[in-house]
């Protein structure tokens, strides 16, 4: 912590869009009592963050949170030790809120959070408020016979409805509307969810319509270029309904889980059974371009 | 290697350089004028995170060479928002959580912006022609958001 009452938060969970470093800073606020624009986040880069390994399996939030979470319960411990100390009361007596430190039930009785981080460090013996944490999920190894084990603490779930129409003649595939919703232990960032939960849908429309990595025979790929390897733009995209599910996890920070790849998961087999109900015939190969509906219109109409 | 002199209006200001021919215009704005919201990605003409307005019309810098823009008056994300307030546009995109990374959010504003233009820097159709769809048809991107609205 500066003397200035801000944050500094290393962390080892990149944050490639997902909304992770505004999840850690309204994390670190709710327990240190500090604005969230005092926080700032540092990533990316092990020259000055702790080694992570990869932001995957959709646990920014769920594990890394729990590491944020831990690290500034020891940062205001160690504030409210201080001030405690000065006041000469009890820790446990002592509130932390917006930026202020105040005796339970006499908010006069206060000093701002500056202030005890400055208390802290300009003193016989000072030290800087600092803490570090780890924190190592609850999971169980695969057994190396059967294969079997545990590796999340905090499964997620979702459920996808889509609409589709599909144009019997050419075998093109339109998406009317797609409603999706997902399991997500307590909201830390509604909106932020809603947008992931939006743009995995995206990425699954494309999986399942358009994203084709096609290769040559020595193994190239021959549409490398966003011309021709062809994602949905935003004149592609059909209305998202979201809906953010909320069973409170009883591990996970705050009682939050994993988001991300939620939202793309199951988008393209949710297309695929909407087809064959919109047209009796099962395509399963994604992408499921107007060839390929086609071709299994044709043979439908063929017979066995 | 062949140099020409030109002379370009950057948000309000006019800036005299003596560039290589090939340089695009990418490259001054973010090279020589260090005004680097101004993002670099696909610098095919693809992606549309390059975007800026040239004389009222998006284009993607990348492929615009400097000397194309000899004369011209050329506006870039940091030139939309006044003294410490954004633009509506950029209001807007705050407070529906269209930003992730935000790495290509410079070029959505820019293309979304481009409302005298009856298409965006790839040739669809701009996000103001469409109505208040709010869609951003010169931009490529599969990060999550933004939220259609």
């Amino acid at each position: 912590m500066n003397d200035d009452g801000s944050v500094n938060l290393a962390t080892s969970c990149t944050e490639i869009g997902s909304g992770s470093n505004t999840v850690f800073a309204q994390m670190t606020s709710e327990v240190l009592g500090v604005e969230p624009e005092k926080i700032h986040v540092v990533f990316g880069d092990t020259e000055n963050c702790p080694m992570g390994w990869g932001s995957r399996a959709s646990r920014n939030t769920a594990v890394g949170g729990m590491a944020v979470k831990l690290a500034a319960e020891d940062a205001r411990n160690q504030l409210l030790n201080v001030v405690a100390e000065k006041m000469e009361i009890h820790p446990n007596d002592l509130e932390i809120r917006k930026g202020r430190i105040y005796v339970k039930g006499t908010p006069s009785r206060a000093v701002t959070i500056a202030e005890a981080v400055r208390l802290n460090r300009y003193r016989k013996n000072g030290q800087a408020i600092m803490a570090t944490a780890h924190w190592d999920a609850p999971s169980e190894l695969a057994d190396k016979v059967t294969g079997r084990g545990n590796f999340s603490f905090a499964f997620s779930f979702g459920a996808k409805a889509i609409e589709v129409e599909v144009d019997a003649r050419t075998g093109k595939v339109e998406i009317v509307q797609v409603v999706a919703a997902q399991d997500v232990g307590l909201a830390i960032n509604p909106l932020g969810i809603k947008c992931q939960i939006e743009g995995g849908v995206h990425m699954g429309l494309g999986y399942a319509l358009t994203e084709e990595i096609m290769l040559d025979p020595t193994g190239r790929m021959v549409n490398d270029h966003l011309v021709d390897y062809k994602i949905l733009t935003p004149l592609d995209m059909p209305p998202v309904e979201s809906i953010i599910v909320e069973p409170i996890d009883p591990i996970g920070p705050f009682g939050a889980k994993g988001v991300g790849e939620m939202a793309t998961i199951g988008t393209p087999e949710a297309i695929s059974a909407a087809i064959h109900d919109a047209a009796r015939v099962w395509v399963k190969d994604p992408p499921f371009t107007p060839e390929k509906v086609w071709a299994a219109l044709q043979k439908k109409e063929e017979g066995p | 290697m062949k140099t020409s002199k030109i002379r370009i209006k950057v948000n309000g200001e006019w800036h005299e350089l003596t560039v290589p021919n090939q340089k695009t215009l990418l490259e001054v704005i973010r090279g020589d004028l260090l005004l680097t919201g101004t993002k670099r990605i696909c610098d095919t003409g693809e992606c549309g995170s390059c975007t800026v307005i040239m004389d009222g019309k998006a284009v993607n810098s990348c492929i615009v060479l400097a000397v194309e823009a000899n004369g011209k008056e050329i506006n870039t994300i940091e030139g939309l928002s006044q003294i410490g307030k954004l633009h509506p546009i950029q209001e807007e995109f705050v407070a529906k959580g269209a930003i992730q990374c935000g790495f290509c959010t410079p070029g959505m504003i820019r293309n979304d912006y481009d409302g005298q233009s009856p298409t965006g820097a790839s040739g669809l159709p701009a996000a103001s022609t469409l109505q208040g769809s709010g869609s951003l048809p010169g931009s490529m991107r599969t990060s999550p958001g933004p939220r259609s609205w």
